[in-house]
């Protein structure tokens, strides 16, 4: 009987992620009849309610069964992984919030969009969830492989294109180096299971040449899926080329999925910070300073959106750096759970900005016409009030202006570094943020400030008969970023009990 | 710790030495009387036809990946087959429910594939045939020899061979 019932309490696990499965088993088994017909407007339901009921179960399950590893030491379930997992749903649910909408007004939608959405959660999750390099290596790819496919979504325009290719091989090198890492850990430490690397780590693993560069290339594999400086040189083009809600979907959850797992690794290899905590540093304050500084330049807001995305894989290692702490004194143990909330913290209120940014793209995009640059923002305050000062909202909470759930979260990035007592790290955190905001307000100028190009849209026209009735996916996926941007703001202790990382 | 793989080193150094050393010798010490037959590609013996950089339908692609969906579902089931008998009946349940699961997955696939239509194999009005007949219309007449040789005639037995 042993078997059976240890089968069952692993799969309960691992619940979210069966749902993400079997959901998207049946848009591919239903992919024949939602291709065309009244059944077309099925799969985008059935992908949101996937997304959603993942969600429920997870909630459900966070109260029993915690700090448990499951598949004989292959994944686990912790508070990292529960809060990071609610973050990444959320992130999942409106992001299909944002495609339903999009993908209709561009004729891009298939349902297979939906099936592939999840299936990329579903490898996210198993990312945050493994116990194990292997698994965690299994999870980076099923996630990467949707996002491939969905950055070349609209086969027919040559950028999409671009951006899949690009992203396609400058992934696999990631997942090469990453392997290769994983393979030297094995060398170092007999195993890749995150305990035993552990307590390599403490007999001195990271000291020996196979082990400094074992640790190395997993930093490095990491990086690339979080696009950090020097390895985002894919980023701006993926970002720009892949269709709009493809590009808040990959944006998201590629960063909260390699985030996630960043802290769990470094955690890890907490024991020989010697080795991997300068590199981390040095790129976590490049990152900022390219990331910031090149976003300026940009007029395309998909491309600048990309270069801030950069900076703030910037500021989300300075959280990761702060693992390396863990082992100096109680000041730095407090640091490192600090960060870890942190970083979850951010991730939710990046997540809800930049899905909101690209559903005001989104929105604003029609069958003919596929809002990219600052012009196409121009004079939105007057023209469409609404979206217009949504799109203001979440510009202030990526810049991090207080009253914005983004200020919330740079601060207890922010605190947490400074408790781990670096303070070259936290001044490039607040000089770069600063940096930061001029490029965010220019935005803002754009919408309130600068009259429209165009001429004015009545308020019947501007491609709204083009697309009746389909507003509703996107204008709920808004909605629901602007309160939750201003509710957290003011209020993050709110939603703490589901964010909060304890060990 | 290295030490160990130095003699691996220097087995290949030499390797590459000598593999090197036989490369130069003969390109330098080899007598050089190219004819046209000698310098066409080489294949198998057999003439050759058109040029390699040629269109193919894009479904060898669809078959390669059909391939793999039924061949790894085949290369599991083996090792399951073998295993199987080895346990108890609990554990004998749990087996099949396993593998019912992953066929299962296999079958979703199946059905997706024959669904979307991707085993209709093409007729003549399907596009992608049309595109293929019309890369076929504008291939440029075969050539063999070099470039300096100019279009050529094989003798009419060599392509009766081919």
């Amino acid at each position: 009987m042993g078997a059976p019932t240890q089968a069952i309490r692993d799969l309960s696990g691992i619940l979210p992620i069966l749902v993400l499965w079997g959901v998207a088993l049946v848009i591919l088994l239903g992919a024949p009849l939602l291709r065309r017909g009244p059944g077309s407007r099925l799969a985008a339901p059935l992908g949101g309610a996937g997304a959603l009921g993942a969600l429920l179960v997870l909630l459900r399950g966070s109260s029993d069964g915690f700090g448990d590893t499951l598949f004989a030491g292959a994944a686990l379930t912790d508070t990292l992984y529960s809060s990071g997992a609610f973050v990444l749903l959320l992130g999942g649910f409106l992001s299909v919030l944002v495609a339903q909408t999009y993908l209709r007004s561009r004729d891009l939608e298939k349902p297979e969009y939906y099936a592939i959405m999840l299936l990329s959660l579903s490898g996210a999750l198993l990312m945050m969830q493994a116990n194990d390099l292997i698994v965690l290596f299994l999870g980076l790819e099923l996630m990467s492989f949707g996002l491939y496919v969905l950055a070349g979504f609209a086969r027919t325009d040559a950028k999409s294109d671009e951006a899949a290719l690009k992203y396609f091989l400058l992934g696999a090198l990631a997942s090469a180096l990453m392997l290769y890492g994983i393979m030297l850990t094995y060398g170092v430490a007999a195993s890749t299971e995150l305990s035993n690397v552990q307590s390599a780590v403490a007999r001195g693993a990271l000291k020996e040449p196979m082990g400094i560069a074992a640790a190395l290339l997993l930093v490095i594999g990491l990086c690339f899926k979080i696009a950090a400086v020097p390895f985002h040189q894919w980023s701006p083009d993926v970002y720009e080329g892949a269709p709009t809600s493809a590009t808040a979907f990959l944006a998201t959850t590629a960063k909260i999925g390699a985030i996630v797992a960043f802290l769990r690794v470094c955690d890890t290899i907490a024991g020989g910070y010697h080795t991997w905590l300068p590199a981390i540093r040095a790129i976590a304050i490049l990152s900022m300073i390219v990331g910031n500084l090149i976003a300026i330049a940009q007029t395309n807001v998909k491309r600048m959106l990309a270069y801030s995305g950069v900076a703030h894989a910037g500021y989300l290692l300075v959280a990761v750096a702060c693992m390396g702490f863990r082992l100096m004194g109680t000041k730095g143990t407090q640091a490192s759970i600090l960060a870890m909330t942190g970083a979850v913290f951010y991730l939710l209120a990046y997540a809800l900005a930049l899905i909101g940014a690209f559903g005001v793209l989104a929105y604003l995009s029609s069958r003919d016409k596929d809002a990219q640059t600052l012009n196409d923002l121009r004079g939105l305050a007057s023209s469409q009030p609404a979206v217009g000062y949504a799109m203001v909202l979440f510009m202030l909470s990526l810049a991090g202006i207080p009253a914005t759930a983004g200020f919330i979260g740079k601060w207890q990035v922010f605190y947490a570094v400074l408790t781990g007592g670096d303070v070259a790290l936290a001044v490039t955190m607040a000089l770069t943020s600063a940096m930061g905001v001029y490029y965010y307000l220019r935005v803002v100028w754009y919408i309130v400030f600068e009259e429209s190009a165009a001429p004015k849209p009545s308020p019947t026209g501007h491609g709204v008969e083009a697309r009746p009735r389909a507003m509703t996916g996107v204008g709920a996926a808004i909605t629901i970023c602007c309160i939750a941007t201003i509710g957290l703001g003011i209020l993050p202790a709110a939603i703490s009990s589901f964010l909060t990382v304890v060990r | 710790m290295l030490g160990r793989y130095i003699p691996l080193l220097v087995a290949v150094v030499i390797a590459a030495i000598i593999a090197g050393a036989m490369v130069v010798g003969s390109l330098i010490l080899g007598p050089k009387k190219p004819t046209r037959f000698k310098e066409t590609t080489y294949e198998c013996g057999m003439t050759p036809v058109g040029s390699a950089r040629d269109r193919f339908p894009i479904r060898f692609y669809l078959v390669a990946m059909l391939f793999i969906i039924f061949d790894v579902e085949t290369v599991f089931l083996y090792p399951w087959a073998v295993t199987f008998e080895l346990g108890s009946r609990a554990e004998r349940m749990f087996l099949l429910t396993e593998m019912g699961i992953f066929v299962g997955i296999l079958l979703i696939a199946y059905f997706y594939v024959v669904g979307t239509g991707s085993l209709e194999w093409g007729t003549e009005d399907d596009a992608s045939s049309k595109a293929l007949g019309k890369a076929k219309a504008a291939r440029p007449p075969i050539r063999f020899g070099n470039e300096n040789s100019g279009p050529v005639s094989l003798p009419s037995g060599a392509r009766k061979a081919a």
